[in-house]
């Protein structure tokens, strides 16, 4: 018991299993508060979240193996640090000006703004290797190029320039929708399977069809918006 | 409870209250850290951007990391590598000699359709590294490659061969406008009247425009925007 309070409250000497113990419980502490940091941790305003991440990993590791730091106390800034940052979010939210940043536009109408570039320190190569990284290789394909909150590129080109669209071709339109799964490792999502109206019958017939006698055998089948069934053993 | 001198000073025993306050003090220079870091870290553009980022991170959380750390410490360092990052990417844009010195240059790997087996050698890249990086940009053939770009980020940028890439309605000559970037006209039931003002609508206007699709009150929508072709999006509130 003496050695486990040391292992919690940090000494001058821990035994092995002592730090194996501090390892797991802040890895799955970090685990924890990363989820609960939730999806724009890695996405949205990538300059936070990359300050953030690396400021919780680094805490972590070092009192994972500073036998004198206290384990409980880290746990609590894991937490604490995470819930700052959950804070965060909710507030850009409420309050989108006191947290975002503004884009800036580097190129407008097709014109490099060179003011924009050199407040933000973009070098002029910086841009176009960005800009090749868009697929957008001629400037003169480029209607707007803007500098988001995040320090990535993102590029508008001009609509001559892009693929054609079924719209321009005059061509009808297509139904598109997401695929829904009917099957997965033998198991009948019914659940899907009823809200499409279908039932098992209409499901094992199409299966026989692409020759699949039993649920069993299919890993993945699902239904797609055109009416036909995908199927994977 | 500990005063303020040992919570934010050095000391060499810190109660777990104490690193709560510290872990609140270092979000709070978090958020003043991303509010003004520089822009182009983010995008990490060149090494250097991404060594600024991962050590401003560690260097900020540094005072949990122990109570013998003091935050006066960890702001002079973090100071001081704001000001060299601010520094080098100042140089940079001035000067592009240096900019390569600093941040290295993209280095092509295929030109014209061959690969450049000294570039190769040359940035230590494996054929197998080239043929993931173009994978990644939807081109999962090399013959499909006119001209391959190592990056100073570390990504590969294509260029497709005129005969792989696709139709455009400049190439069947036919007509486009632009449309240009949508503007921002309700967001969360609040009229931006701002944008509207400025782009010459009348909220009258957007709530006709509204009505005819069945929408009353603005108050109902979550989203709406425009482009510059006078198109009109806009999403409704649902639930709650």
């Amino acid at each position: 018991m003496e050695e486990l309070a040391k292992v919690f409250n940090g000494a001058k000497e821990i035994p092995v299993w002592g730090f194996a113990l501090r390892a797991a419980l802040l890895y799955i502490a970090l685990i924890i508060g990363i989820r609960w940091m939730g999806h724009r941790e890695i996405s949205i305003l990538a300059g936070h979240n990359y300050l953030v991440a690396a400021g919780i990993m680094s805490l972590a590791a070092v009192r994972m193996v500073n036998a004198e730091a206290s384990l409980t106390a880290a746990l609590l800034i894991v937490f604490v640090y995470a819930g700052v940052n959950v804070l965060y979010s909710y507030l850009d939210i409420k309050w989108p000006r006191a947290i975002d940043r503004k884009p800036i536009v580097l190129i407008e109408n097709g014109q490099i703004n060179k003011k924009n570039l050199m407040d933000t320190h973009v070098t002029i190569d910086n841009l176009f290797g960005q800009l090749r990284l868009k697929g957008a290789h001629n400037l003169s394909e480029i209607n707007y190029a803007i500098l988001e909150p995040t320090g990535k590129v993102s590029v508008i080109k001009k609509s001559a320039t892009l693929p054609v669209t079924r719209m321009q071709m005059n061509l009808p339109a297509k139904f598109t929708a997401l695929p829904t799964l009917l099957v997965h490792d033998g198991q009948v999502d019914e659940e899907n399977l009823n809200e499409l109206g279908l039932d098992l019958n209409w499901l094992k017939n199409k299966l026989a069809e692409k020759g699949f006698g039993r649920f069993e055998d299919v890993f993945v089948a699902a239904l797609q918006p055109d009416g036909t069934i995908y199927v994977s053993a | 409870m500990e005063d303020l001198a040992s919570i934010f000073g050095s000391t060499q025993k810190l109660s777990s209250t104490g690193f709560i306050i510290r872990t609140l003090a270092v979000g709070v220079i978090l958020y003043f850290a991303s509010r003004y870091l520089p822009r182009r870290s983010g995008g990490q553009y060149a090494a250097y951007d991404f060594a600024f980022f991962w050590m401003m991170g560690g260097l900020i959380a540094a005072p949990l990391f122990d109570s013998k750390i003091s935050f006066i410490n960890v702001l002079t360092a973090a100071g001081t590598i704001y000001a060299l990052h601010y520094l080098i990417s100042y140089i940079m844009v001035k000067s592009r000699t240096m900019a390569r010195i600093f941040g290295g240059m993209a280095i092509p790997l295929v030109m014209g359709g061959k690969i450049l087996r000294q570039n190769m050698k040359k940035a230590l890249f494996p054929i197998e590294l080239l043929l993931s990086g173009i994978r990644q940009v939807d081109v999962p053939n090399l013959a499909e490659v006119e001209i391959a770009v190592l990056e100073t980020n570390g990504s590969v940028s294509v260029l497709k061969k005129p005969n792989f890439l696709p139709v455009t309605p400049k190439d069947l000559k036919i007509d486009t406008v632009e449309s240009g970037l949508p503007v921002v006209l309700i967001n969360d039931g609040q009229l931006n009247e701002n944008n509207l003002r400025k782009l010459g609508y009348t909220k009258k206007w957007l709530e006709m425009q509204l009505n005819k699709n069945g929408v009353e009150n603005i108050k109902d929508v979550y989203m709406a925007a425009i482009d510059g072709t006078g198109q009109l999006y806009y999403s409704v509130q649902t639930g709650d």
